[in-house]
């Protein structure tokens, strides 16, 4: 990072694509197979060069930087809900998929034994989790598929959100 | 590692300059700290003298010192979190809950003040304009403040423009104990009570600067 700072291209280079994979694996060990995982990384680095002036020699570079990696990863995850939100809202039976692909979605995070973070949620806010932000059903598709209101479905998303970036937080405190 | 991130990394890389170092961000909040004092104190002081005698009441009465003091210390806390939490991971959360713990124990004084005032009640040295001039000081040093801090590189903007506009907005509330009139009730009504609306002023602009990007 010194040489980085200093103007050296190809340290910086060499930085930035080790980086790169760090977060990858990051971002895969705390959410799993989701979809968004590789511009959330591209994200990350964009925001690493834009700060890379506040990073202060001397100091420790792994609470600085995933400091940036964990809120690119909840700002990404709070698009995702808006994009989700306003992409699906003109889809009309997503019944019959939801089903099976909600329960691949689950399956597949636990077999991998990635996606720690979703794993330590509570079973119903894994589930508006899984529904809104992997498959990217609107709010009031989810709440249709688990038989409740859209208010309580917006109420377990956000909550389910908080807990995460909670989490998110705390293991780097 | 993808084709795109391969891209992206030449691109970020490409004509790489070196970074300018910016001050340390708790010298930059203390230095915003003195001189939001000083632009305060100075307009405030044109405009009007202050209080004939605030400054010999401080010394010789320990209660209107310690609400002084207090008010005093949790600005200078609460702007030196701000400026430290424009730096990722920088700023000790701690430090923010002493500042806002001294915040509210500064107006837990006034509060106490309506039974127990620290000096008696009275009208002297009243300004007429006293509420309307906190957001006027307040304005320009949270603004000011924010950009400051924008030169780093803030994780938290609301949180940030929090801070520096309820640290900005304690210091012309604090000056009037000195410039305005003496009552706890006056100064929990007009002294206090523009700095939650300074606050939500800089987070609905804020908002809608961002909304509008």
């Amino acid at each position: 990072m010194r040489r980085a700072q200093a103007g050296d291209a190809s340290a910086y280079a060499r930085l930035l694509s080790e980086l790169g994979n760090a977060i990858a694996g990051y971002l895969y060990h705390r959410f799993g197979p989701v979809s968004f995982a590789e511009d959330c990384v591209q994200e990350c680095l964009i925001a690493i060069h834009e700060a890379r002036h506040t990073f202060i020699l001397g100091r420790p570079f792994r609470p600085w930087l995933f400091a940036i990696v964990r809120n690119r990863a909840i700002d990404m995850l709070r698009r995702q809900q808006a994009y989700s939100r306003l992409f699906s809202a003109g889809l009309d039976d997503v019944e019959g998929v939801a089903v099976s692909a909600l329960e691949s979605a689950e399956h597949e995070i636990r077999v991998t034994s990635a996606g720690s973070l979703f794993a330590s949620l509570n079973p119903q806010q894994r589930e508006a989790l899984t529904l809104t932000k992997l498959l990217g059903f609107s709010i009031a598709e989810a709440a249709g598929r688990l038989g409740i209101s859209q208010t309580a479905m917006k109420v377990r998303v956000h909550r389910a959100t908080r807990a995460a970036a909670k989490m998110l937080e705390r293991s780097h405190e | 590692m993808t084709e795109d991130r391969e891209h992206l990394i030449k691109r970020l890389t490409r004509d790489l300059q070196p970074v300018r170092m910016p001050w340390s961000p708790v010298r930059a909040g203390l230095l915003w700290w003195i001189s939001t004092w000083v632009f305060v104190t100075g307009i405030a002081f044109v405009l009007e003298p202050p209080r004939s005698g605030a400054l010999i009441q401080a010394a010789t009465h320990g209660q209107f010192l310690l609400e002084s003091v207090l008010g005093l210390v949790a600005a200078l806390v609460i702007a030196v979190f701000a400026f430290g939490d424009s730096i990722p991971a920088n700023a000790r959360r701690a430090m923010l809950q002493v500042g806002l713990v001294l915040a509210a124990a500064w107006i837990l004084a006034y509060v106490i003040g309506l039974e127990y005032p620290a000096l008696t009640p009275s009208m002297a040295g009243k300004r007429p304009h006293c509420f309307l001039e906190i957001f006027v000081y307040a304005v320009p040093v949270s603004l000011a403040g924010i950009y400051l801090c924008g030169r780093y590189y803030v994780l938290a903007p609301v949180r940030t423009t929090a801070l520096i506009s309820l640290a900005a907005a304690m210091v012309p509330a604090l000056l009037m104990q000195f410039a305005c009139m003496y009552d706890p009730a006056h100064i929990l009504s007009h002294h206090i009570l523009p700095i939650p609306m300074v606050v939500a002023a800089a987070i609905v602009v804020h908002r809608l600067v961002l909304w509008t990007r």
